[in-house]
């Protein structure tokens, strides 16, 4: 078998494409929280994407297309082997024991929530997760989610599936109704962003899964670097999972733009 | 005859519109005109200027007899990449620095006829993939030169050696930082196929302390470790609007360019942003790189020292290439902050003037804060003041000793503190130059060879 061969490739209901990887060195060294450099052709950008599943010798990832890079990615095809995929990389997920958790995922953010799930149930957590999607299309991995967490409540933005509103809107109500000692929270940018303001004014840790723009992936570069704290961190190594009280998500969400008029130049 | 051969190149005001190499090279001819130039000294003082004791006396003799077959040989003898270090060694400081004809009128190009040897020996396809014996087995970490020349010389005394690289691209430096227009990726290239060829094993993307440690090496059967991880790690002066959108490490701004080739964007689709000018901050070759890459992508481009000219550690050709090409030079300069527009790009940065105060330790005068401003309009800025080594190696393999700088700790036999595992190059220096991590690559690779002989293991 090829290094990086496509063992397996499903388009989900959102246009995103779940992939299973021959990559038995990264399997063997994962953990719930690391991530991958993935390169589709010789030449092609270095596109980060979190590890969903890391099992004997194959991980698996989920790819939403957005932009040239990742339109390109979704193109390979069962059998075919992508360039390059370097990784386990980045910190493990913050692990607790006997805790109750809130996690907070928006659209395919859901993907990585699952390992970090399955994770802290193995540790004795008792686990809720908020799953926020556009519209029902969005709800990915639905029953896999379900089997595993203690509670689950869907949203949407139009209300055509689970319940009307956003994640902060049921995060609020859960803060409500739970002692939560924990906070997880990966999606977009903006929505991490609100989700840390509110666990903040209720005084809870959280974790936020950032995604800067990366290059080298291996602390080389800086390209993914962070206010933190007012200090500046690598969220390539020091991260990705870092304490979202401490980010300045502005800076990081005027970051993530840089390159916005060359990548809307090349979208397919 | 004083004065040396000169080297055609490309005219300064067409090479700034493309990446092609500027220094051209000598033809036979001037190869063997330059060549003559030279004393043929017994005590060879230009030897000793080489960090890797090149063969300099022998090897520009067979140029001057043309025999370049056998120049490339002798070359080799001490230096796996004569035709990078032809190219990018910093001459002045170290062989042609020594040599007596530098006394009374200039030196000779001993870089220069080094180029020519190495590319005529490359064109001539020389290297010949010649193994001995079947021996241990060995894993080199690090692509740069000092991991390339470590395997090498290993596989060619006839062990099984595996190199294992970060990138998606071996090289090191020589791919990802220094640019095509001074050492062509096709150099490096003929380099990375010939170990190749000797049998060497390579793995691009994978990072050690990552996606396998000291453990899973002993499991695999490895009997000793080469450590050649650079010093990678981009050093930032923190200050206000570093933070800035258009604000890069030179790290970040070079590797976009040159191992994405983000300047051939969009065919690549890797991009990189300068706007209409550029602030590079720093004095030596990185900088050097950086600004002159900054001005082909078709930027005016600005570069702040906070020294003098004189203090400049960059190559003089490169200072002298980036003049001739339009850079402008701030000297006793410093930037104190940068300032942003509302989407986040730099939009002008303001420098102090500096004025030079008493030598420092390196015998440098220091530059001192003068309290005087003044602003500089930019659209971006590249800080080039530096590099650090990466600390996952040494995190990962915690008996590994280290300096409060962060290099690996090396005895003169490049072991380091933990029995099998040797390291040089930058990992042990901190940023040094090419040819230095040469020297150490092979000087390890003899040590391990000793090392594996005497029935040692990791
Ligand atoms: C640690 C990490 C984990 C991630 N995990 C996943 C995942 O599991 N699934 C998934 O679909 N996406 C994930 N992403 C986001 C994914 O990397 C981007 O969507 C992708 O890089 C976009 O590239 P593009 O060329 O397709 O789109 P573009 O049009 O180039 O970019 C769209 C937007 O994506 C962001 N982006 C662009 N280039 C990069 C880059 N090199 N690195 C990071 N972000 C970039 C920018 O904000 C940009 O505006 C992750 C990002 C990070 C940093
Ligand atoms: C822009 C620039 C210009 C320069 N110009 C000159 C010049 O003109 N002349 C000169 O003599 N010198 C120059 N230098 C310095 C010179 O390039 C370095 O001293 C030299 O490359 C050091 O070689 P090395 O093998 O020790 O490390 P590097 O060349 O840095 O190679 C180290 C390699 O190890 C890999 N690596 C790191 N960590 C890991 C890991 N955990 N697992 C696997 N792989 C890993 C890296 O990706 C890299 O490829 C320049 C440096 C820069 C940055
Ligand atoms: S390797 Fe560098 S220092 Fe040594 S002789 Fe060649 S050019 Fe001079
Ligand atoms: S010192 Fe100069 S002249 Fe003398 S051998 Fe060396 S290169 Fe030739
Ligand atoms: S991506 Fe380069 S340092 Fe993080």
């Amino acid at each position: 078998m090829k290094r990086n061969e496509i063992l397996e490739k499903k388009l989900l209901t959102d246009g995103s494409v779940y992939f299973k990887l021959h990559a038995p060195e990264i399997a063997k060294n994962a953990f719930a929280g690391n991530f991958l450099i993935v390169i589709t052709h010789e030449g092609s950008e270095r596109i980060p994407l979190t590890i969903m599943e890391y099992q004997d010798d194959w991980v698996s990832i989920v790819v939403k297309p957005v932009g040239f890079s990742t339109q390109e990615m979704v193109k390979l095809e069962e059998g075919e082997a992508f360039h390059g995929v370097l990784g386990p990389l980045g910190q493990k997920m913050h692990i607790v024991e006997n805790q109750t958790v809130l996690m907070v995922a928006g659209g395919v953010g859901i993907a990585p929530v699952i390992p970090q799930l399955e994770e802290l149930k193995k540790h004795n957590n008792h686990v809720i997760v908020i799953h926020g999607g556009r519209e029902k299309d969005a709800i990915l991995f639905e029953k896999r989610v379900n089997d595993v967490a203690d509670e689950y409540i869907i949203c949407t933005d139009d209300g055509s599936y689970g319940e009307m509103g956003l994640v902060t809107d049921i995060m609020e109500k859960e803060l409500a109704e739970h002692d939560i000692d924990l906070v997880i929270t990966i999606g977009p940018l903006i929505m991490m962003k609100y989700v840390s303001l509110l666990s903040k004014k209720h005084n809870i840790k959280t974790m936020a899964s950032l995604n800067s723009i990366m290059l080298d992936g291996t602390g080389m570069c800086g390209s993914c670097r962070v206010e933190y704290d007012g200090e500046v961190k690598f969220a390539c190594v020091d991260g990705p999972d870092m304490d979202a009280h401490k980010i300045d998500f502005d800076v990081l969400i005027k970051r993530n733009s840089r390159f916005k008029e060359q990548e809307d130049s090349v979208r397919l | 005859m004083k004065t040396r051969m000169k080297m055609r190149e490309q005219a300064a005001n067409e090479r700034i519109k493309n990446f092609n190499e500027v220094a051209l090279g000598y033809n036979e001819e001037e190869a063997v005109e330059e060549a003559a130039r030279c004393l043929q000294c017994k005590t060879a003082p230009c030897k000793h200027g080489c960090p890797a004791q090149v063969l300099i006396p022998e090897f520009i003799l067979k140029i001057k007899e043309k025999d370049f077959a056998k120049a490339y040989e002798i070359l080799k003898e001490k230096n796996n990449l004569p035709a990078v270090c032809g190219r990018v060694c910093p001459q002045e400081t170290q062989c042609e620095e020594k040599c007596v004809l530098g006394k009374k009128g200039e030196p000779i190009a001993i870089g220069r006829l080094e180029r020519f040897a190495a590319d005529y020996g490359i064109k001539n396809k020389l290297d010949k993939a010649e193994k001995t014996g079947n021996g241990k087995k060995v894993a080199v970490v690090g692509g740069g030169p000092a991991g390339i020349t470590c395997a090498a010389d290993l596989a060619k005394l006839g062990h099984e050696v595996h190199l294992f690289e970060a990138l998606h691209k071996p090289g090191g430096v020589m791919i990802y930082g220094i640019p095509e227009f001074r050492l062509p990726k096709s150099i490096v290239g003929y380099e990375i196929d010939s170990i190749e060829k000797l049998g060497v094993k390579i793995y691009p993307n994978a990072l050690f302390g990552k996606d396998r440690n000291l453990k899973d090496l002993k499991e695999q059967g490895f009997d000793a470790l080469f450590i050649g991880s650079g010093a990678g790690l981009p050093r930032y002066m923190n200050l206000e609007g570093e933070e800035l959108n258009s604000c890069y490490s030179a790290n970040e701004f070079l590797t976009r360019i040159n191992l994405l080739k983000a300047y051939e964007f969009p065919r690549f689709k890797t991009p990189v942003y300068t706007g209409k000018k550029t602030i590079v901050v720093g004095g030596g070759n990185v900088a050097m790189d950086a600004a002159r890459c900054a001005k082909r992508l078709g930027a005016e481009v600005a570069v702040i020292y906070r020294r003098t000219e004189k203090e400049m550690p960059a190559r003089v050709e490169e200072v002298h290439h980036a003049k001739e090409e339009g850079i402008e030079f701030n000297f006793l300069c410093n930037p104190v902050k940068y300032i942003g527009d509302e989407n986040g790009y730099v939009k002008k940065a303001v420098i102090e003037k500096m004025k030079l105060g008493e030598p420092d330790k390196s015998g440098r005068r220091r530059p001192v804060a003068t309290g005087e401003f003044f602003e500089i309009e930019a659209d971006s800025v590249v800080v080039a003041i530096g590099n650090k080594p990466n600390p996952l190696i040494p995190q990962s393999i915690s008996e590994l000793k280290t300096t409060d700088w962060g290099t690996i700790e090396v005895g003169e036999d490049f072991m380091t503190s933990v029995e099998g595992i040797f390291a040089g190059g930058d990992i042990t220096t901190g940023a040094a130059t090419v040819i230095e991590a040469i020297g150490a690559g092979k000087q390890a690779a003899s040590s391990i060879d000793e090392f594996l002989k005497n029935g040692k293991s990791l």
